[in-house]
Formats: structure tokens, C-alpha cells, sequence
């Protein structure tokens, strides 16, 4: 119950609650006091992470888990400055996140104070929209805004900055808070007809599938167009699991790290059918000779991305649903490119017989996969493991795939995959890091020892920093610079210093019995997997190449059988 | 080539260096500029400006500013016009 007079940090509080947040990120410190001293009480749930970059990737992941706005909060100066990075995660990722920062009074504001740092201006290029609060009782109009924005049109990360002084003051009449839910505009019927003209001109379509799908919420209508015409796809790394990735026209993840048969139906469509994806350069290859041969119908919710890096023959703005429901080309015979597609899939399908009686990655994240059910949730870290877990996995929807894409931030896994599990503590979510990745927010291990949070943890451990070592090797003449981790601790007792239960495998053919130990186990739990430091990720599209230029490594008579 | 971009914004903290910087980032120089206020809620910026690159757009430059919030109009000219960047 609000007083008659509630200061700020009352309203912010309350306003929290009117929005409907139940969890809360945070760290607190001198500039954010007032907020956490009305937090007491509040009935809102705070989850006091050991980094504030934990908090931001926590938050994070909570909203690309549940499809709710995440919350995070620290004190001005480094508390706000660690979280840049988790801010500029969901900006380049387009994930909703409200931030709040405590700032200075505003006396001290431009004097150097102690902790005082511009956040507003640091964070001006990665969030949609952010606020210095000068008047406490603008604080629920301006929170609410704050969560309509980041929710809104392509979501993203907003800032609020709430001075000391303005959190502690008390308010006579204060603003309301107000969530207006917004009607989206629809693609125009001439656009639609357009694009339903392309299709049926088309002898060679091709659905390329971007997380705006799931954001959208689409993915049932991308499903239903796939199925309907009987077009092959291919997936964004934030894209997949839109269609399920065991569905028979779907060709894999497209772009550096994709498939062959996804990157070759690219370079060989005759239309390729964008949905919520934005030509990253990861997924293009070289630009100028991406789908060459294609006509593009782009559909988006932002104006800024259509034809900012490839031209968009059609595009198709606004509410994505209802276009890709009305479309109902009457198709040409395609046939033949479906079974040509579906003919690469399986000609260049992964191989598991790798040699040797070590461990083999993608065979370990195929095998969890299959054991941990199609609804588990899987939050990376970034680097080798990333891309075997977004090769090696599969995805029967896109939020089960918690992956820093845009901004590929190292010590993303272990502080998302517990926001993932305290979104949705009824699933299995598992995170896979490496050890270069694990030990960047490592501290967040006394987290789920706090909270007793169930998260299921796989370190890939090839003592060293494995993408960069691959890029040396194949790009740097082998000059191995600054990639070596051997002198690693030893994770398992780490992990057990934390509280955390944790054991280790070295061999194949302790993978079957070691995933099935992880999953059943009840409470937080770390598998330490050592595995081949020189192992690569295949296929592969050297930087600056066309994605026709693939380069993959087989092995036809495996030494020994997996 | 130069052009000149004419925005109005909301006549609010932080509006100026949200639009400047963004301009900076997506690649473009910023020559010259000019200042002006419409009414006690908007303000009118006269930008000239000048891709990096061949790479960069007007258009889609004009769509990366109409995105930010408090932004109510965004016109290019190949050339200023001093009404427009006086009103």
C-alpha cells in the first residue's frame, strides 16, 4: 500500500508491479538505495546476482524464455556500467529490457561525482529509448512508456536513470502509469499481391526464417505457409526452431556456420522469402554475391531494415501475421527443386563417426538433445560450442534456443540459462558454455547456489579459446596467439566450492551415462567434458567469402566407429 | 555528394545528441548544421551531411532517424532551404 506521499522510489516500485513484473535483476549500491530500501516488502521478487553483467543477461534471457519484458537494475557508475554489455546483447538481438540505473543527486550531476558516470550517453547508441528522471512524480508515466517501447513494434533495451534525490523525494500528485496496447499496421494488399505474384512466377522459392518470426509471433503462420506451398527453409542462428528443425523441407542454418544444403538452396533460389531476418553479415557471406539469382520478399516490423543491405523486390511492413495468411499463390511445379533440396540435406547431413575415443561435441549435444525432450531449453555461451549446439540440436520452437547472436557476448550462458529457469522453472534448461566463456561470469554459479535453481550446466573444455585458435589455424598461419587456457581451474571443484554439484568426463563412452546423470539430477549441476582442443567447427565460410565458398572437413573411414 | 537532412523533434533532453550521434555512427559526416525552434515542443535541425561510403543511404538513413523516439518529421533536400530551416 502506497502512503499518501510515496517517494520515487515508492513509484518505481509500485509501477514495477503495475506492470506486471514478478522478477527483478539487480545489484545494488550508494546512487540506487532508495530503490532497494522500498524493495523490501514489496512483494516483488529480486534476484541478487554477484555481477551487474549478470543481471542484464539474466534479465535477458528471462524475456526471450517467457516473451516477457525482463527487468534489471544496478547503481550508477560501474553498477550501471557493467551492464552495457548486457544492454547491447538485447539491442543487437532485439530483446525487451527495461533497465534502471541509479544515478547521482542531481546537484552533483556534470561535477565528477563520486560514481558518476553518463549512462544515458554511454548507452545512447544500443538502447530504443532511455530517460533521465528529473521529476519523481513523472516516474510512472515514464516507466510505463519505458516498457511500451522495449515491448513495442521490433523490441529492444530501454534505460531509465533515477537520481538519488529524485528517488528519495516524495511526490504530492503523481503521474499514471499507462500501457497502451498498439493496433500494428498490416502489409498493403498491393504489397501482398505483389509478393503472391513473385511466388508464382517462382520455380525455385525459398523461406529464409529470422527471429522477428518468433517475436512476431508467427511462428504457427511461417509453419502453415511452408506447409501449405511446400517450400524448403533455411534459419537464421536466431531463427531456428520457427519451423522445427526436424521438419523434412527445412534445410538447416544458413551463413557462415550453416549447411551446405542451406547455404547452396540460397545461392541457387530464385526467390528468397525473408521473415523477420535482417541480412547479417554472418548469415550473407560475402553481400554482393548472397542469392544471386533471387528475387527478395522481405517481411518485417521495422521500416529500417528493409533493403538496408540487400534490395527488397517486395516488402512487406508491419504486422507479419495476417500477410502470411493471406498469401495463396497458386504455385508452379517445384518439384524438382524440393527433391533437389531435400536430396542435399541428406547427402550433406552431419556425420557423428568421428575418429578417436575422446569425447566428440557434436555428438554430446546431438545425444542431449534427443534425451532432454523437444521442449528443453538450451542457453549458449559463445564459440565453438555455440555453433555445434546450433547445428548439432534440435529446435522445435525458437525460445528454446537462447543464443547471443547479435552481439555474441562471451558469459552469456550461465547467467541466462538461470534467468531461463526461473522464467519457466517447470522446464529442463540446460546451458552450454565453454571454458573461455564459463569463466567470464563464473560468479553467477553462487547465484543458483542461492536460489537452489535447477539449471543444468555442460562446460565444453578444450583448454583454449577455440573459435579464435580455429581462425588462427586456418587464417593466421597457424600463429597461435594468446588462445591458451590449459592452466584452467579445475571446474569440478570450482563448481563444488560454489555448493554446486558437479562431476567430469573424458571419454566417449562416458557421454550416454554422464548426460543422463545431468538431466536426472535435482538441483544445480556442472558436467565438465573434456574434449579435443583441436577440433573445428565444419562447414565453414572463410570471412569475406561467399557462402558458396564453404569449406568442410569429412571423414569417410573413421578410424574407429563412435 | 552532400545533402541536407531537415528533422523536427520533440524539444526534449538528450534530442540533439540522439540524433547527432546517430548520424555520426550509420556512417555519415556531419559538415554543417543549423538550429531552430518551431514552437515551445519542437525544435528544427537543418543537417548537411555526407555518406562515408557508397554503402550508406539517405533513405535508409531517414528510417534509422524516423525510428528513434520524439522524432515528428524527416525530409532530405539536395539543398537547405532557409525557410524550411528557420521555421
Amino acid at each position: 500500500m502506497l502512503s499518501n506521499r510515496p517517494t520515487g522510489a515508492q513509484l518505481v516500485i509500485s509501477t514495477l508491479k503495475a506492470m506486471g513484473v514478478e522478477v527483478v535483476f539487480g545489484y545494488p549500491g550508494g546512487a540506487i538505495m532508495p530503490i532497494y530500501d522500498a524493495l523490501t516488502g514489496s512483494g516483488l521478487t529480486h534476484i541478487l546476482v554477484r555481477h551487474e553483467q549478470g543481471a542484464a543477461f539474466s534479465a535477458d534471457a528471462y524475456a526471450r524464455a517467457s516473451g516477457r519484458v525482463g527487468v534489471c537494475m544496478a547503481t550508477s557508475g560501474p553498477g550501471a556500467t557493467n551492464l552495457i554489455t548486457g544492454i547491447a546483447n538485447a539491442y543487437l538481438d532485439s530483446v525487451p529490457l527495461v533497465c534502471i540505473t541509479g544515478q547521482v543527486s542531481t546537484p552533483l550531476l556534470g561535477t565528477d561525482g563520486f560514481q558518476e558516470v553518463d549512462i544515458i550517453g554511454l548507452t545512447l547508441p544500443i538502447v530504443k529509448h532511455s530517460w533521465l528522471v528529473r521529476d519523481p512524480a513523472q516516474i510512472p508515466a515514464i516507466l510505463s512508456q519505458a516498457f511500451q517501447i522495449a515491448s513495442e513494434g521490433k523490441p529492444g533495451p530501454v534505460l531509465v536513470d533515477i537520481p538519488k534525490d529524485v528517488a528519495s523525494a516524495f511526490v504530492e500528485t503523481s503521474s499514471e502509469a499507462h500501457f497502451v496496447s498498439i493496433n500494428l499496421a498490416e502489409p498493403s494488399l498491393e504489397a501482398i499481391e505483389a509478393a503472391q505474384n513473385l511466388f508464382e512466377n517462382s520455380q525455385k522459392p525459398l523461406l529464409y526464417v529470422g527471429g522477428g518470426a518468433e517475436m512476431a509471433g508467427a511462428a504457427l503462420e511461417v509453419q502453415d505457409l511452408a506447409h501449405r506451398l511446400g517450400i524448403p527453409s533455411v534459419a537464421s542462428l536466431k531463427g531456428l526452431g520457427v519451423i522445427p528443425t526436424d521438419n523434412e523441407l527445412h534445410l538447416g542454418m544458413l551463413g557462415m556456420h550453416g549447411t551446405r544444403a542451406a547455404n547452396m538452396a540460397v545461392q541457387e533460389a530464385d526467390l528468397l522469402v525473408a521473415i523477420g531476418a535482417r541480412f547479417d553479415d554472418r548469415a550473407t557471406g560475402k553481400l554482393s554475391t548472397f542469392a544471386q539469382n533471387a528475387k527478395i520478399i522481405h517481411f518485417d516490423i521495422d521500416p529500417a531494415e528493409i533493403s538496408k543491405l540487400r534490395h527488397a523486390d517486395v516488402a512487406l511492413l508491419g504486422d507479419m501475421k495476417p500477410a502470411l495468411k493471406a498469401l495463396n499463390p497458386q504455385m508452379k511445379d517445384i518439384s524438382q527443386w524440393v527433391q533437389k533440396c531435400q536430396s542435399a540435406r541428406w547427402a550433406h547431413r552431419f556425420r557423428y563417426n568421428a575418429p578417436g575415443k575422446g569425447v566428440y561435441a557434436p555428438a554430446l549435444l546431438k545425444s542431449l538433445s534427443e534425451k532432454a525432450g523437444k521442449d528443453f531449453i538450451v542457453a549458449c555461451d559463445v564459440g565453438q560450442h555455440q555453433m555445434w549446439v546450433a547445428q548439432h540440436c534440435e529446435f522445435h520452437h525458437a525460445r528454446q534456443h537462447l543464443t547471443s547472436g547479435g552481439s555474441g557476448s562471451m558469459g552469456y550462458g550461465l547467467p541466462a540459462g538461470l534467468g531461463a529457469k526461473l522464467a519457466l522453472p517447470e522446464r529442463q534448461v540446460v546451458t552450454v558454455s565453454g571454458d573461455g566463456s564459463f569463466m567470464m561470469n563464473i560468479q553467477e554459479m553462487a547465484t543458483l547456489k542461492r536460489y537452489a535453481i535447477a539449471l543444468k550446466i555442460i562446460v565444453l573444455d578444450n583448454s583454449s579459446l577455440g573459435l579464435v585458435r580455429q581462425w588462427q589455424e586456418l587464417f593466421y598461419n597457424e600463429n597461435y596467439s594468446e588462445i591458451d587456457l590449459s592452466d584452467n581451474p579445475d571446474f569440478v571443484e570450482v563448481a563444488k566450492a560454489f555448493g554446486i554439484s558437479a562431476f567430469r568426463i573424458t571419454h566417449r563412452h562416458e557421454v550416454e551415462g554422464g548426460i543422463d546423470r545431468l538431466l536426472a539430477a535435482e538441483g544445480p549441476t556442472l558436467m565438465h567434458v573434456l574434449i579435443n582442443p583441436k577440433e573445428n567447427v565444419w562447414p565453414l565460410v572463410p570471412p569475406g567469402k561467399s557462402n558458396a565458398e564453404m569449406i568442410e572437413e569429412r571423414w569417410d573411414d573413421p578410424m574407429d566407429s563412435y | 555528394m552532400t545533402q541536407w537532412i531537415h528533422i523536427e523533434i520533440d524539444h526534449a533532453e538528450g534530442s540533439l545528441i540522439r540524433v547527432l550521434g546517430l548520424i555520426e555512427r550509420r556512417g555519415f559526416y556531419i559538415r554543417g548544421l543549423s538550429l531552430s525552434t518551431k514552437d515551445e515542443t519542437v525544435r528544427c535541425l537543418s543537417i548537411e551531411i555526407k555518406p562515408r561510403d557508397e554503402g550508406r543511404t539517405i533513405a535508409t538513413l531517414k528510417l534509422q532517424i524516423d525510428r528513434l523516439y520524439g522524432i515528428k518529421r524527416v525530409d532530405d533536400f539536395a539543398k537547405p532551404s532557409l525557410s524550411d530551416s528557420a521555421r
